[in-house]
């Protein structure tokens, strides 16, 4: 199946192409985690602060299907 | 008298009649500096019921103690005045460079009263300051007013004098005008640039040479090395290479990001006007204002090939949304373009944005016709937006009318529902139906829409210290509390709010700044209560104009119409239970008037 990753602020030097896309295509298999997803892309945890599928919080444990839009953010403050 | 200079400075316009007068130690301790000081100043002072536009009016320059005395972002002055887009107090602040220029010359304040009968500007050399003629500087957008002054000057002192002038806006009291910094950084919100223009004055120039006396040099210099660890951070390091740009994403992702006049909280166009995009295609450099480590500023061009052409500083996020999102417009270049224009002719890019906003619904729900503005403007289209600010700046055609604010527009044009503010100040960049507490902070700022005093993000949006529900409203009315008195204080000190923001106890690293300045032994309970105090004060001004419970609102869109969408599908802002639980915590009544008894302890008289 593939998802569609994206990742903002400094986490988007874990993006495989550059320059930078604003987001990326996965492939992963079938019954794929969102951990599953960051350990591909060799993403810390402790760097992502917020956490979104489908534009609704997830968390690790989050099963991934065909489609899907995985979005991670780090920590950032109001302006 | 240690972080202070001493010295007031006031100046009569309409006499021209130039005074010193010897600061009151009592009077600034108690109210701290810079908003709260000024703020105590009006509300002795003042014809409190006088147009803001008239001579009657008075605009105050405000530094406060640490202003200019490095660590922790002091490079902040404020502008206190009563606003003619509110008709409240208001306190607008900006950075850059005048505001240390304006210490080191040897004053605390500068108070403007009366109206001169010709332009002029105020210049000072130390302890020098003489009203000139600003004739031929009249009409001038505001990086060539500065310039234009800095010819003036003699070439040894140029480099060290900084200016504070109104554009064409100001000039014109469109009542979102803002006062500019070096060119480019705006005390942007409340009207206080219509307030200097009403009073004939294009600009402050200051050329300082002094020093400020801090009691204890060892424990600031101690201070700023918590700035030093905020920039090895995560987020500093962030906050360096993308600006504020960089919440576009945050607030979006959690739906918080204000799009079509706040009908949405999600913009589809989000990456094209983040600051990924910035730095990747607008981004000359990052800049930071006077004695700051954190470099937040964006120094940015389009690309003479580009559609749209031009070099300045910004956007910030809050523009992102005000002349982005919030317009249906996904375009980075016109987005750049329209803020050069709002910095140039000095216009708040937030009020801007909330006035086109209110426009275009007005247009598209058939209150306001073609006819009547000119031409179409649709959502998203930036061309028409950008003649439409142009006008507004210039004061031609539909543009005096739209000058006048959103609120106005909205009232005049019979859908006051459509206009997004409170108290006529259009509201920032962050959609209060994801994250209620921001809407109590909006309902109840002093000046309308305001969220510089007493932003709820760190809490609501990034859950520090502890884990928060945004949508709920339980522990708001304890947290805008919190934030709106620890930020009143803070600001008044003199210092920019970001680091404040970005440490988990703010609070304690401003008062042990604060101790050091001034050579005070106070805890952090003090100076809360200093803030609390300067809080109340704002209110009891607002009060004795009339100002209750009922002034206190958000727009029905945020508190009866369901967020469409996302992590907040389905929330609405319960603004009435928060404020019922808000005006019991502070001690007000339930029509929100502080009560005899809060006054005493607060010694506010």
């Amino acid at each position: 199946m593939q998802v569609r990753l994206k990742l903002s602020g400094l986490l988007r030097e874990y993006y495989q192409h550059r320059p930078y896309p604003r987001e990326e295509k996965v492939d992963l298999t079938n019954g794929s985690t969102v951990a599953d997803l960051f350990d591909q892309y060799e993403i810390p945890y402790d760097r992502v602060h917020i956490l979104i599928v489908n534009r609704h919080h997830a968390d690790l444990g989050t099963s991934l299907k065909e489609g899907d839009e995985v979005w991670a953010l780090p920590l950032a403050a109001g302006g | 008298m240690n972080g202070w200079m001493g010295t007031i400075l006031r100046v009569d316009l309409s006499s021209g009649v130039i005074k010193r007068e010897a600061l009151d130690p009592d009077l600034a301790f108690n109210y701290v500096g810079g908003r709260g000081l000024a703020t105590k100043i009006l509300y002795d002072e003042l014809d409190i019921e006088c147009d803001p536009l008239s001579p009657e009016n008075m605009l105050i320059f405000a530094n406060g103690p640490a202003t200019l005395a490095l660590g922790l972002s002091s490079g902040r002055s404020m502008v206190v005045t009563k606003s003619p887009l509110t008709g409240t107090i208001c306190s607008s602040n900006a950075g850059g460079y005048f505001p240390a220029a304006f210490k080191t010359a040897g004053y605390d304040l500068i108070i403007f009263t009366g109206r001169s009968d010709h332009p002029v500007y105020l210049h000072i050399n130390d302890d020098k300051a003489v009203l000139r003629d600003a004739s031929d500087l009249w009409g001038l957008e505001a990086e060539e007013t500065d310039l234009t002054i800095l010819k003036k000057v003699n070439p040894k002192q140029r480099r060290e004098t900084k200016t504070a002038c109104i554009g064409p806006a100001g000039e014109n009291l469109v009542r979102f005008a803002g006062i500019v910094h070096d060119g480019h950084r705006l005390a942007a919100r409340s009207g206080v640039g219509a307030v200097m223009g009403s009073k004939n004055l294009k600009a402050v120039a200051i050329r300082g040479t002094g020093g400020v006396r801090v009691a204890n040099a060892e424990e600031l210099l101690r201070a700023t090395l918590i700035a030093d660890h905020i920039k090895t951070t995560d987020l500093g390091i962030a906050f360096e290479e993308f600006g504020t740009p960089l919440f576009v994403d945050v607030l979006n992702a959690v739906n918080a990001m204000p799009t079509k006049n706040f009908q949405y909280g999600f913009f589809e166009d989000g990456d094209l006007i983040n600051g990924a995009e910035m730095y990747d295609r607008t981004l000359v450099r990052s800049k930071a204002c006077y004695g700051c480590p954190l470099n937040c500023g964006r120094n940015t061009r389009l690309a003479d090939d580009a559609k749209y052409q031009g070099r300045g500083d910004g956007p910030e996020y809050e523009t992102l949304y005000s002349l982005g999102s919030n317009l249906l417009n996904g375009d980075i270049e016109a987005v750049t373009k329209m803020n050069y224009i709002c910095n140039q002719m000095g216009m708040d890019a937030i009020d801007t944005g909330v006035t086109l906003g209110t426009i275009m619904e007005l247009q598209e729900i058939g209150h306001l016709s073609e006819a009547e503005i000119g031409f179409p403007i649709t959502w998203g289209d930036a061309e028409a937006s950008i003649r439409l600010l142009k006008m507004i700046a210039n004061a031609e055609g539909f543009g005096i009318e739209a000058g006048k604010g959103g609120r106005y527009l909205a009232e005049k044009y019979n859908a006051p529902e459509v206009f997004m503010g409170s108290k006529g100040q259009g509201f920032a960049a962050y959609h209060p139906r994801a994250m209620v507490g921001q809407g109590l902070l909006f309902a109840t700022s002093p000046e309308g829409g305001n969220h510089t005093t007493g932003n709820t993000i760190q809490q609501e949006m990034n859950g520090i210290p502890t884990p928060m529900d945004p949508l709920t409203a339980e522990g708001k009315p304890q947290l805008v509390i919190k934030n709106q008195n620890e930020t009143a204080f803070i600001e008044s000190m003199g210092v920019c709010i970001f680091p404040y923001m970005f440490l988990e106890n703010g609070l304690e690293a401003f008062t042990e700044l604060y101790n050091a300045i001034i050579g005070a032994e106070l805890t952090e309970e003090d100076t809360f209560r200093m803030g609390e105090r300067i809080f109340n004060l704002e209110r009891m001004f607002n009060y004795r104009l009339g100002f209750t419970r009922k002034d206190d609102t958000l727009p029905k869109r945020l508190t009866e119409t369901p967020h469409p969408e996302g992590v907040a599908e389905g929330n609405v802002v319960p603004l009435e239970q928060m404020l019922d639980e808000y005006y019991q915590l502070r001690g007000w009544t339930i029509d929100g008037i502080p009560t005899q008894e809060k006054l005493e302890t607060l010694e506010i008289v």
